[in-house]
């Protein structure tokens, strides 16, 4: 399926390169979070930094007064400085339709979006497929501050789940949640800005501790998870997770910029199962 | 020959007439740091009646995703083309008053130009590609002139009198006629004028990409 679509959006972005931008985006990166097995006690939490990379080739193509259409191919990887079974490559292609209202920088907008991606993990129980769909509304409020809302559905499924207990499924990583968010960029000077945003995420989240009663008896998926270690189990439960987010970004010319922030995430799971996430990232972006 | 020899005469006595009234002004703009201030655009408006020339056809193009010039000072009058060398659309437009257009995606040289037939800045903008900005200013007096990185510029072969000389920048905090100095300009060395300008921030819209996936569009 995917090489259809792929070879199908290929098409697509080569009949439309006569009139559209090229898009050649690419990050480079790394991000520490303190909390990777999103666990609860000290005993089980671990943290680690990833490595990461992702490419985004395509079109952007205007298709009448405001609407536009942003297609990629994207690609992207990460690699564990400890944990390398999370280590993964992802391939992928996106569609994103835009419609300004009226002309100019400050007119409003609104977008819906899809896209897919198959995952192949250094953990091959990983594995799977990661679909999402979105629209979203902005506007940009002056030259200098921008606004703009999301929400998304993200559904995220699993090649091969293997049950450990009889009459639960293994599914751990098959995974959906919707999510709504706020973002909001203020241009300090005419090279930084500081962005600051809110998401509120409701849905599955893979959780992996030793074994654990009150976790299993609120868990709707149950697995082993060699990668935090051999005694480890990886549990599907389903949180709500509250993430805030501020961060910098420099420019560094007209196509590249080096970006660095600060996310907290305060997750509320069933049962009292709360645990909590600060990462801390810094990449340097291009875009053609 | 002998219309030769008249037709000689007579330029020989305009060219004498000519730089016997031609003066210059030299201006130099700068802001309160001191620092040299480009494309900034000084106008000398004389107190004598002037003859204004026939508007030529201009031209501001779009070039890797920019417009080109960043500023471009014109006669009133005077038609803009807006040819589009890129490989991509464009959709050029302005809301200001001295000139509100729009010329929809398109590619290659519309066919007919805009006229910028009323005095003042306009500013232009692409509906596509939200960083691309550009300014045109529409002035009513012929001797005018754009800044250079040394913040400099210089007016030549004005008819000798006296000016009202004044400065716009798209950056300006005050209205641009509170710039205005009068100078006369009636011997052989140039009149020098100087500005320090108190600017806005330069609040244009980035291009370059804000966050990983965010692109820059």
């Amino acid at each position: 399926m995917i090489k259809r679509t792929l070879a199908g959006l290929s098409l697509v972005l080569a009949a439309a390169g006569a009139r559209a931008d090229d898009i050649l985006d690419a990050t480079a990166g790394a991000l520490y979070d303190s909390n990777v097995p999103r666990a609860q006690l000290a005993r089980d939490i671990k943290s680690d930094t990833a490595f990461q990379g992702t490419l985004a080739w395509g079109r952007f193509i205007p298709l009448s007064d405001g609407l536009t259409l942003r297609a990629t191919l994207d690609a992207g990887g990460e690699a564990y400085a400890h944990y390398s079974g999370l280590d993964n490559l992802a391939l992928g292609t996106s569609l994103s339709l835009r419609q300004k209202f009226g002309l100019g920088a400050l007119a409003p907008w609104v977008s819906g979006w899809a896209s897919g991606a198959r995952l192949d993990y250094a953990d091959k129980a990983r594995d799977g497929w990661r679909y999402e769909f979105g629209v979203g509304a902005g506007k940009r409020l002056s030259e200098v501050w921008d606004v703009e809302a999301t929400y998304r559905y993200q559904h995220r499924t699993q090649d091969h789940p293997v049950a450990v207990v009889p009459g639960i499924s293994g599914a751990v990583f098959d995974l959906q949640a919707h999510q709504a968010g706020l973002r909001s960029e203020y241009a300090m000077t005419d090279r930084m800005s500081f962005g600051a945003g809110f998401d509120y995420r409701r849905g599955d989240v893979a959780s992996t501790t030793l074994r654990n009663f009150t976790i299993f008896t609120n868990s709707t998926a149950i697995a082993l998870d060699p990668v935090f270690g051999p005694d480890a189990v990886g549990y599907r439960i389903y949180a709500i997770t509250q993430a805030y987010r501020i961060g910098l970004s420099y420019a560094l010319g007209r196509s590249n910029s080096i970006t660095t922030g600060i996310e907290r995430w305060i997750s509320r799971a069933r049962g009292g199962l709360d645990y909590y996430n600060t990462l801390v990232g810094a990449s340097y972006v291009h875009a053609l | 020959m002998r219309f030769e020899l008249v037709r000689g005469v007579l330029l020989l006595a305009l060219l004498g007439a000519g730089a016997a009234l031609a003066s210059e002004i030299s201006a130099s703009v700068k802001d309160d740091a001191g620092a040299p201030i480009a494309d900034a655009v000084v106008i000398a408006v004389s107190d004598a009646p002037v003859k204004l020339p026939a508007p030529r056809l201009e031209s501001v193009v779009q070039e890797m995703k920019e417009f080109k010039p960043f500023v471009k000072a014109v006669l009133v009058g005077t038609p803009i083309e807006f040819p589009n060398r890129d490989d991509v659309l464009h959709h050029v437009y302005s809301f200001s008053p001295a000139r509100t257009f729009e010329l929809k995606v398109y590619k290659g040289t519309p066919p007919e130009p805009i006229v910028f037939d009323r005095p003042g800045p306009v500013a232009l903008g692409c509906n596509i590609h939200d960083w691309m900005l550009a300014y045109v200013y529409v002035s009513e007096s012929p001797y005018f002139g754009v800044t250079d990185a040394d913040g400099r510029v210089r007016l030549a072969n004005l008819p000798a009198g006296k000016y009202s000389v004044r400065v716009w920048h798209f950056r300006l905090t005050q209205h641009e006629t509170d710039t205005a100095q009068q100078v006369n300009a009636s011997g052989a060395e140039p009149v020098q004028v100087a500005w320090n300008l108190k600017l806005k921030r330069d609040s244009r819209i980035r291009r370059a990409p804000t966050r990983p996936g965010g692109g820059y569009r």
